[in-house]
């Protein structure tokens, strides 16, 4: 865990600890995060998107080198920002085992242990909010119109990185429903279909942002 | 010597040598038929002698009359009528006829030709020459005394198996000293090899550094130095003719055509006088029409471009004074340091009623007078409205500085409280957010349903307090802006907006952050503009244009901008400019900013 505010560093250890995982380490900036991540070899890095020394993307940077350095841990990016240029910066290089949540996500043990959970299985998290944010863009042809509200959750899942098993269960239907769906979705919006479920996260955002 | 005597001595020449000058001309004219009965002068031996002979005296003295009359401070006019006399001293040696006593002066005044000619190449001339040219011409003045002298004291001319000119009268004579004569023959040699090629070096020297120089042209100068060269050559030549065959015969052809390139030369250089008036004459009447020049409604720097004109100085340069600034400054109104007196450069300081108003600097060879003439004389207004100009310029540019710096410091503050927001309000307001939901985690334990439920809408309230902040924080100041420029800036804004924002050809390199917030700062206007009113929206546009970024925002519905002068005057402070069109209900805004 990194994070140079402390209060904020501690609250995440003990949501972590409480929830039964395992926290190898925890550092105040990106250098000592390369440090650990090479001597722990941990399964997750979470790392803050501002640290010393300049507050800006120090934790984008040292995400970058992990994902380079240690391609077999998985990162999780905490940000203040509801901006989803820097959660495409960290999915865009390896949408696999990446993840972009915001800072008061990680307070709901469920949810930080779910995005640790599909971290480790090699699934991409994109916080639903930065969804939002990307699918709430005022247009003036805004392609979501030709689809249904329930393809609209259902894009908004895969866009947030969802698997299908997973989108089934969220919206208690069967996977093979969701496949047909999501199909039907990116014909609709003329999107190549991608059978690699982290890869169409990263389509889907591209489309929407365009 | 002090001004007052200056100028008295110059008055005084300024009579005397035209005096001069007539009473030598008329004289020679008088008495050079007679002087000539006899072959012992060169003019004798043939007509075209005589004419050259005749013509390059006269030329010279008239030189030396218009000189003194319009420039009596300049030396050149003394000199000049010097060597006219010395000129015709040359034939008055040869005046068999005439009284010894006669021929005994012009036999001693004769030689002085010599440095004369030397000391004349080098007045005209506007270029200062270094000082070895003038202890050049002093020590050939002192030799040719030397020689002349002994000449007189030591040579009996009857005893002198060279003589030719003259070969009886010396009324100075002391004792014939064979030796002695031999010896100053061979340094009157010596002297006129040395000083002859001096002169044709000098020239050399001086057409090939000014070929290279950016100072002023100056064709009297070279025509001076041109004559001092073709004098120099006959000297030599005359040298080399004397040691081949020691006796001076005006009718042998070498000797008479060496004789001939030497009027030759007087010729030029008393026409070098001549020239130099006249082209003073025709700077002097520029000078005069400078106010003309600069017209009714002069454009900034009008002033320095006449001057240079008129003084004919192309590198000549205004600095006015600002007294209540304390600082030099240029027709623009930029602060600029007015440079010591070197190097080929001289500052020459405009004083108005005891104040300093400008320094003008410029070529060494323009007079310092000429120049406090021009501006004196004509150019009063002229340098009045300039410096009024310049000091309105650098007023204005003071202004631009400090909204820049006004704007900057807003900008710095906007910035800081934005990372405040972010890193101290919302770390505490996450850190609370945490405490609250453990409380409910442990009430849901707990089975307190009443806490459970107040947590619960704690929770929610503190979530809607994170939400408040973050929009709060993005709206004081875009952070997306200073970390990766515009276009991400502007696609953040275009999810975050009420309206519909299109972006289309923004470019996407890096400008001064300055010149990003302005820009920014328009699109953000024009979204607030446009928000509420029905079908509205905003297309954003632009390119980079070689150092210049050209944004523009096309704004869709609404009614005439809110805050337009606070966005012009962001755009005026990052030194862009701003243009408004509305047509068809489309507000279209352009912005021309620096960037590169």
């Amino acid at each position: 865990v990194a994070d140079d505010v402390m209060l904020t560093r501690q609250g995440i250890v003990h949501v972590l600890t409480a929830a039964g995982i395992d926290v190898a380490a925890d550092v105040a900036d990106g250098e000592a995060l390369l440090r650990v991540v090479g001597a722990e070899a941990p399964d997750v890095a979470i790392v803050d998107i501002r640290m010393p020394p300049t507050h800006t993307d120090e934790g984008l940077v040292a995400a970058g080198r992990i994902r380079a350095e240690h391609p077999d841990v998985a990162v999780l990016v905490l940000s203040q920002y509801v901006e989803p240029r820097y959660a495409l910066r960290v999915i865009e290089d390896r949408p696999e085992r990446s993840g972009y949540l915001l800072k008061e996500r990680i307070y709901d043990p469920a949810v930080l242990v779910d995005a640790l959970r599909r971290l480790t299985e090699g699934e991409t998290v994109v916080d639903p909010t930065i969804v939002a944010r990307v699918f709430g863009r005022q247009r003036r042809d805004d392609p979501l119109a030709e689809l249904t509200a329930r393809e609209r959750e259902t894009l908004a899942l895969v866009a947030e990185g969802l698997s299908n098993r997973a989108i089934a269960e969220r919206l208690v239907v069967t996977e093979r429903t969701v496949e047909a769906h999501i199909s039907q979705i990116f014909g609709k919006l003329g999107l190549e279909e991608s059978p690699d479920s982290h890869r169409r996260v990263l389509a889907v955002l591209a489309f929407m942002r365009a | 010597m002090s001004a007052e005597a200056s100028v008295r001595s110059g008055a005084i020449r300024a009579f005397v040598v035209p005096a001069a000058a007539v009473t030598v001309g008329v004289g020679a004219l008088a008495l050079l038929p007679r002087v000539h009965a006899a072959p012992t002068t060169y003019a004798s031996v043939s007509t075209m002698a005589a004419i050259a002979d005749l013509a390059a005296g006269l030329v010279l003295l008239i030189g030396a009359a218009v000189v003194s009359l319009a420039r009596p401070g300049h030396p050149a006019g003394v000199v000049a009528l010097l060597c006219g006399i010395a000129w015709f001293a040359g034939d008055a040696v040869g005046w068999a006829a005439g009284p010894d006593a006669v021929r005994t002066i012009a036999m001693v005044a004769a030689p002085f030709l010599l440095p004369l000619v030397a000391h004349l190449a080098v007045l005209v001339p506007r270029a200062h020459f270094g000082s070895a040219v003038g202890q050049a011409v002093r020590v050939a003045y002192v030799l040719t005394v030397v020689v002349s002298l002994g000449w007189a004291l030591f040579r009996d001319p009857f005893r002198d198996r060279g003589c030719w000119s003259n070969c009886t009268a010396n009324d100075l004579l002391v004792v014939h000293v064979g030796r002695a004569a031999d010896a100053l023959d061979l340094l009157w040699l010596a002297l006129v090899l040395g000083v002859g090629s001096g002169l044709v070096a000098l020239a050399a020297w001086r057409w090939s550094s000014q070929a290279r120089s950016t100072s002023p042209s100056d064709p009297p100068g070279g025509l001076a130095l041109a004559s001092g060269a073709v004098f120099g050559l006959a000297a030599v030549g005359w040298v080399v003719a004397m040691v081949l065959r020691p006796i001076e015969d005006p009718a042998d052809p070498v000797f008479a055509s060496l004789f001939v390139l030497r009027a030759s030369a007087i010729v030029g250089l008393g026409s070098a006088l001549l020239a130099m008036v006249l082209v003073e004459r025709r700077r002097r009447s520029a000078v005069l029409r400078l106010a003309a020049d600069i017209g009714d409604a002069p454009q900034p720097g009008a002033l320095q471009r006449a001057l240079a004109a008129a003084l004919g100085d192309p590198t000549l340069t205004v600095a006015y004074w600002l007294a209540d600034r304390d600082v030099f400054v240029d027709a623009d109104g930029d602060a600029v340091s007015v440079p010591a007196s070197e190097d080929g450069r001289v500052t020459t300081a405009i004083v108005r009623r005891d104040e300093i108003v400008a320094m003008i600097t410029h070529d060494i060879t323009v007079p310092s007078v000429d120049v406090t003439t021009a501006i004196g004389a004509a150019a009063r207004l002229a340098v009045d409205n300039e410096r009024l100009g310049a000091a309105v310029r650098a007023e204005l540019a003071d202004l631009r500085r400090s909204r820049q710096r006004i704007v900057e410091t807003g900008d710095a503050e906007r910035q800081r409280l934005e990372r405040n927001l972010h890193d101290g309000a919302q770390q505490q307001l996450l850190a609370l957010a945490y405490e609250i939901r453990r409380a409910h985690t442990t009430a849901l334990d707990d089975g307190v349903d009443r806490e459970v439920s107040l947590l619960a809408d704690a929770s929610a309230g503190t979530q809607a307090a994170i939400d408040d902040l973050r929009t709060l924080a993005h709206g004081i100041f875009p952070a997306m802006l200073v970390e990766a420029g515009l276009r991400p800036a502007l696609e953040s804004l275009a999810e975050f907006a009420p309206i519909p924002v299109e972006i289309g050809d923004v470019p996407d390199g890096r400008c001064p952050e300055a010149v990003e917030l302005a820009a920014y700062r328009v699109a953000l206007a024009a979204i607030a503009d446009a928000t509420g009113a029905p079908e509205a929206y905003v297309r954003l546009g632009g390119h980079r244009d070689d150092g210049t970024l050209v944004f523009t925002v096309d704004r869709h519905g609404g009614q005439p901008a809110a805050a337009a002068d606070e966005v012009a005057d962001r755009v005026g402070a990052a030194g862009g400019r701003l243009t408004l069109e509305h047509a068809d209900g489309v507000w279209s805004t352009r912005v021309e900013l620096p960037c590169g």
